[in-house]
Formats: C-alpha cells, structure tokens, sequence
C-alpha cells in the first residue's frame, strides 16, 4: 500500500519536473529561434533594397542612354538635315550673288554655319557614340579625344596595353561615359596641361585609367559638388567593378577602374 | 486550506505600478492591469472573510471563471492577429459554462472546483504558447525584451504551468497526508511573485517605450 503511493506520488513529481524543465528549455528556444529568424529576415530585406536599388539604378542609366540615343538621331536626321540644306542654299546664293557684299556675307555665313554643323555633329556623337558600337571602346575614346583636342593646347595620350575585345554593349558604353566624364572633368576643373588615358586589358578584366596633371582636388569634397562623380559611382555599381580616385591639391589626380569582362 | 492563498504577495507591486503608469498602458496591457486589479481584490476579499471567520471555499467557484473572463479578453485582443477574438470569446463561454456545471452538479461551493482550475490553467498555457507563436509568425518585434507582453505572457506561461503541476499535485497528496499537501501549497506563491514582477517590469517597459517613441 505504502509503496504504491510512493510511486505515485513520485511519478507526478518526475513528469511535473520534466515539464517545467521542457517549458523553460521551450522559452529559451523559442527566444533563440525568435532572434535567428529575425535575423534572417533582416538579411533578405536587405538583400531585397539592394536588389532594387540596383534595379532601379540599371533602369535609369538604361533609359538615359536611350533617351541620349533618341535626342542624338532626331538631332542629327531633323537639325542635321535642315543645316545641310540651309548650307546648300547659302552656297548656291554665293555663287550667284551679283553685290559683293552680300556674296562675302554669304561665304561669312557659310563658314559659322560649318561650325555650327560641326558642333551638331559633336554633340550628337557625344550623346551617341556610333564608334563605339561599330568599332569599340579604343575607337571611341581616340574619336572622343579627337573632338575635345581640336581646341586646347593640352596634351593628351592614350596607351592600350593587351589585346582588345568586345565586350557587353551595356558595359562597354558605361566604361565609355566614366572615361568622358572624366576626361571632361580633367578638361574642365583640373587646368591641366596633360591628360594621360589608359586602357588595359587582360582575360578577365578591363582597367581604365585617366590622370591629369593638374591642381587636383579633395575627393570626399567633391563627391558633394556634381552629378559626375555620383553618375561614375552608378555605372561602377552597374559594372560590379570598383573604382579609386587619388588626388592631392596641386599634385594632380589619377582615376583607375577596374572591372570584369 | 485557503490561508494559503494569501500569503502576502508581491500583486500590489504591479498593482500600484500600474495605476501610476495606466496612461502608458496599451488596450492589452490594460486587461492585464485589470486581472491584477481583480487579484488585490481577492486577496483584501480574502483577508476580511477570513479575519471574520467566514467561510470562503465558496468564493473560488466565483473567482476562476472571471479570471478566465478576464484572460479571455486580454487574449482575445493580444492573439487577434493569429486567431478571430469570437473564437476566444466562444471558449470563454464555455468555460464559465462548464464551471457552473461543475459547481452545480460535481464540485460543489463546499469543495475545491479542482477540475476547473486545472483545465483553466491549461488553457492560459496554450494562450501564451500561442502568443509566442504568433510573435515567431510575425516577426514584428524588433526586440523582444522591449515589448511588454513578452515580459508578462511568460510570467504566465510559468505561472500557471506550475499551477497546474501543483494542483494536481497537491490533490493526490492530499488524499494522504494534508501537511505535505500544505508544504506543496507553500511553493505557490514563489511562482506568483515570479509573476507579479514580471507584469510589473513589463508595466515600466511600455512606459519606458511611449517615453522614446515621444
Ligand atoms: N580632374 C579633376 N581635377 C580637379 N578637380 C576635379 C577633377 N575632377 C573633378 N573635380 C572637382 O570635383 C567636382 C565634382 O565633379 P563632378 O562630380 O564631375 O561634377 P561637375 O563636373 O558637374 O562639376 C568638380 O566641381 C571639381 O571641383
Ligand atoms: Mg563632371
């Protein structure tokens, strides 16, 4: 008798134990749990804004490069062609002008608006390198240095090393515009008397470098000022490359871009 | 046997924490406040009628199912997102239901409503498991120890888990000796203070959180 109730007893005193026991393993585990899927959770959030940024910044570049595309052919087939047939009617209108005066005036006018057709045709291949789908990156940065070099007195070199090759169309147009940006800058703020570009490819990569020699700059500063280097922080972003800028003031500033093929 | 019951308890810490801080207290919290409310009327009940000699085995047939009530409601509003509160509510009523039948027709106002007690402690441990999980299903929270109700459902969940071993304990042990059952008895109010100052801290963390939010 006296044994059967110990056993009893003892059974409901072991299975509540246990139970209190399972209950306070159960709420440490379930504040682990709580932590590492949270955790988790965070992690794919986070991946998910960066997804979409990055989505967002491929759609923005994509679309400006179209819209440059679009402003460049309306530019060149519309203003083009007008200018070409105004240049016609002007030179037909020197030929057979009798008054001298307004013969030269016509010659006068024709000469600016050669200019001016050339400049169209400038920024037209500004906005839309046709070079640079046709015959590529080397091309189109020497037909890029040949329209900006005409004017200045600055000193401008380009060296390729290693074999060249195409490449991603998407991408080859983003290295393109980093290396116009920053030869433009180089141009616009650095009052340089010699710009150097470097192109070098190998198997896996594409290395750009542009230097100046020029007053330089404090990058961080800078980074506040324009679009430029903003825009340059996209399209790296865009070409999963990487970028360094070094620059000292008065000590000149190098740019080199580093990204895969 | 209810002496017991009223050991001086820590009930009038969250109680009095909760009144200075009830502008703080969300919807929840105050069903929580109102179960504690509830409880120091119980114990003030409890201290006059047995000062006076009354009986007061009677008043637990009282007491359990408005304390389910008053889970019930606290519940209903916590777990809303995870379960319909009329589904709630539908086990509230049955419960008293079911209480009053046992009143009524198996444990009478002179015995100890045993069966009750236990299936009610159960119930308010599948609550609080279904808080957590609706917590884990969610993940809403950033920081678990800054929400309140985290503090307070697992004073629950330990609470009435040890309730419910302890009754069951204690009514087998009574059928042989009442001293031992008397000795299990004093372990109650270990786990009810466990309680009460986890509602109390919880109280301070929903002040401490209106105060940050501004
Ligand atoms: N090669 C450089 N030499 C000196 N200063 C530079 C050079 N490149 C950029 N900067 C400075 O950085 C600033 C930001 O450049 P950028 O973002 O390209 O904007 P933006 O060209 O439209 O002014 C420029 O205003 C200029 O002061
Ligand atoms: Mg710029």
């Amino acid at each position: 008798m006296k044994d059967w109730l110990h056993t009893d007893i003892v059974l409901i005193l072991l299975i509540g134990t246990m139970g209190m026991l399972i209950l306070a393993f159960g709420i440490i585990l379930f504040f682990s749990i709580y932590k590492k899927r949270l955790q988790s959770q965070q992690l794919y959030l986070s991946q998910m804004k960066a997804e979409h940024r990055k989505q967002l910044l491929e759609n923005t570049v994509s679309s400006q490069e179209k819209e440059r595309k679009r402003f460049a052919s309306d530019l060149h087939d519309e203003v083009g062609a007008m200018l070409s047939f105004i240049k016609l009617n002007l030179g037909r209108l020197e030929k057979k002008e009798e008054n001298q005066e307004l013969k030269e005036l016509a010659a006068e006018s024709k000469e600016h608006l050669n200019q001016v057709i050339t400049e169209v045709r400038r920024i037209t291949r500004d906005l839309s390198p046709p070079t640079l789908e046709k015959l590529g990156l080397v091309a189109a940065v020497n037909e890029f240095l040949s329209w900006v070099k005409r004017s200045d007195s600055l000193l401008f070199s380009l060296n390729v090393t290693g074999k060249e090759v195409r490449f991603d169309p998407k991408n080859e147009i983003a290295v393109f515009r980093i290396a116009q940006e920053l030869i433009n800058n180089a141009i616009k703020h650095a009052e340089a008397t010699k710009i150097t570009i470097k192109l070098k490819y190998t198997s896996t990569h594409i290395f750009l470098s542009v230097t100046d020699n020029g007053k330089g700059f404090d990058v961080e500063k800078a980074k506040t000022k324009g679009l430029g280097l903003k825009n340059l922080e996209s399209r790296t972003e865009i070409l999963k490359g990487s970028f360094k800028f070094r620059s000292k003031p008065k000590k000149g500033a190098t740019f080199v871009l580093a990204t895969k093929i | 046997m209810l002496k017991l019951f009223i050991k001086p308890s820590f009930v009038f810490l969250p109680f009095i924490i909760g009144i200075i801080l009830y502008k703080y207290l969300n919807k929840g919290l105050r069903f929580i406040f109102l179960q504690i409310c509830f409880w120091v009327f119980t114990e003030i009940l409890l201290i006059i009628l047995i000062s006076t000699g009354h009986q007061n085995l009677w008043y637990l047939h009282i007491y359990v199912p408005i304390e389910f009530l008053i889970f019930a409601l606290t519940y209903a509003w916590f777990l809303k997102e995870l379960i319909k509160p009329k589904y709630i509510y539908a086990v509230a009523v049955i419960f008293i239901s079911c209480s009053v039948v046992n009143t009524l027709f198996f444990q009478n106002i002179q015995l100890f409503n045993s069966y009750v007690r236990a299936v009610g402690a159960l119930l308010y441990v599948c609550f609080a498991i279904l808080y957590f999980y609706k917590l884990l299903f969610e993940l809403k929270v950033q920081k678990l120890r800054k929400e309140p109700m985290v503090w307070i459902n697992t004073g629950i969940l330990i609470y009435y888990s040890a309730i419910f071993f302890l009754d069951i304990l204690s009514n087998k042990i009574i059928q042989y000796s009442i001293d031992l059952a008397k000795d299990v008895m004093f372990i109650r109010p270990i786990f009810y203070w466990i309680f009460n100052i986890l509602a109390a801290v919880g109280f301070l963390i929903a002040r401490k959180n209106a105060q940050e939010t501004g």
